[in-house]
């Protein structure tokens, strides 16, 4: 038996290399040799698969594969079990959805409420952001129209103004910006050397709107700002 | 309302906020899709609905803290991804499972009851063809099965499917080639076999 049959079993692939290789051993010849050798061609399949990744059509159907795969999805996929149904509906029953950027629908009943738990440790920040949140809606009021506060402060029960209505047929009635989550980000220092706490306050602004019928809508849109509160150092 | 059933108040739609009903219809329309996809990527009808399950509480959970990024657009995407990556960790527990157990009569079982669950609607075709389409499926390699799922019943991009797979769009395409061209091979053998009618 050869010294190499061992090592190399009877594979007719690696033969015509191998031997060679072993019955010379001469580096110089052997790389002769081995110039000798060629990779396989590629295959034609192979070759126009690369081509259409270069053109950048790899990703486009032929007539052919669209008819298939329109003829497959004509086969429609079974429908949900009516117990995984319900058991995924209990899932979201109380979670808002998002129907696009602007328009989020809400639960009856809002899981949103911070837990008592968070409520001490965090309610500098509620509070610093609730005063931001007034402030805000305050501020333009006033510099707009600075007569106008004070009597109108009587007049409309919402200490809030909404926003310029588009909508000449629809009158916002009432505007509430509800504070519903707050929550810390982790620490930031700024430029001077002072850490701050980055804080994530989560509004739920609240409008209702009516129509000359006397007809009601209520609109809800969550919105998020970031806050910094100084934090303490020792 | 069927006072037996706790689930009952969810399934009258009156009875729903918006949200809950939206949720609903979402469920409706993408839910098959999602379902099929996780009994692609399972060993069993009851494995599917567990790791569907999970991946959509893992979706809500993301949506209600506020963590989600991207709009309902990316909701599918997600769980797509999620239902994958479940998966991969439900088999391997099952294949620790099973070389401490070596219980190979349970697979048997499980399979005894999955052919009871039709992978496609028993109403939008005829019994041979599914059944042949829904073993073609099963037979082609998952890393073929699972872009041709996604594709075709998914409706995913093949970008899409390659962000969901972490592979470029054009290796999805090129095995959604071969996926398809390996399931129109066994469609064809069951046809001149006689195992189809049409």
């Amino acid at each position: 038996m050869p010294a190499n049959a061992a090592i190399y079993p009877s594979n007719p692939l690696l033969k015509p290399i191998i031997q060679p290789i072993f019955m010379n051993q001469d580096p110089a010849s052997l790389g002769s040799e081995l110039k000798q050798l060629f990779p396989e061609s590629l295959d034609s399949s192979l070759l126009s698969r690369l081509e259409a990744a270069v053109d950048g059509t790899l990703t486009e159907l032929s007539p052919e594969e669209f008819r298939f795969e329109q003829s497959l999805r004509s086969f429609l996929p079974a429908p949900l079990p009516e117990d995984l149904k319900n058991r995924l509906a209990t899932v979201c029953h109380h979670v808002p959805f998002h129907v696009d950027e602007t328009i989020v629908l809400f639960p009856k009943t809002s899981t949103n409420t911070p837990t008592r738990r968070n409520l001490p440790s965090w309610s500098a920040a509620a509070a610093v952001a609730l005063i931001a949140a007034l402030t805000a809606l305050i501020d333009p009021i006033a510099r707009h129209q600075p007569d106008a506060l004070a009597p109108q402060a009587a007049a409309t029960p919402s200490p809030a103004t909404p926003p310029a209505n588009p909508n000449p047929y629809l009158i916002p009635a009432s505007f509430n910006r509800g504070l519903t989550a707050v929550h810390d980000e982790g620490i930031v220092w700024k430029s001077n050397d002072q850490p701050h706490s980055l804080v994530r306050v989560t509004y739920q602004d609240h409008m209702t709107l009516k129509d000359q019928a006397g007809r009601t809508f209520e609109v809800e849109q969550p919105r998020t700002e970031y806050m910094l509160v100084p934090a303490k150092t020792d | 309302m069927d006072e037996s059933n706790p689930m009952a108040h969810i399934s009258t739609a009156s009875h729903l906020s918006p949200a809950a009903s939206a949720w609903r219809e979402w469920l409706e329309t993408h839910g098959p899709k999602l379902l099929l996809f996780a009994r692609q990527q399972t060993r069993c009808h009851e494995d599917a609905k567990d790791v569907f399950q999970d991946a959509l509480v893992k979706l809500v959970e993301k949506v209600n803290s506020g963590d989600f990024v991207g709009g309902q657009d990316a909701w599918q995407s997600y769980i797509y991804t999620t239902i994958r990556r479940l998966a991969i960790d439900l088999s391997r527990r099952d294949d620790r499972r099973k070389r401490r157990e070596n219980n190979v009569s349970a697979d048997a079982e499980i399979d005894q009851l999955d052919v009871f669950q039709s992978w496609f609607d028993n109403d939008t075709s005829d019994d041979e063809t599914r059944t042949q389409l829904e073993r073609g499926l099963k037979d082609l390699p998952e890393k073929f099965s699972e872009v041709i799922v996604m594709k075709v019943w998914g409706e995913r991009t093949f970008a899409e499917i390659g962000e969901t797979l972490g592979i470029s769009q054009n290796t999805a395409a090129s095995r959604y080639r071969y996926g398809l061209e390996a399931l129109k091979r066994h469609l064809s053998n069951a046809r001149q076999r006689g195992d189809l009618s049409i």
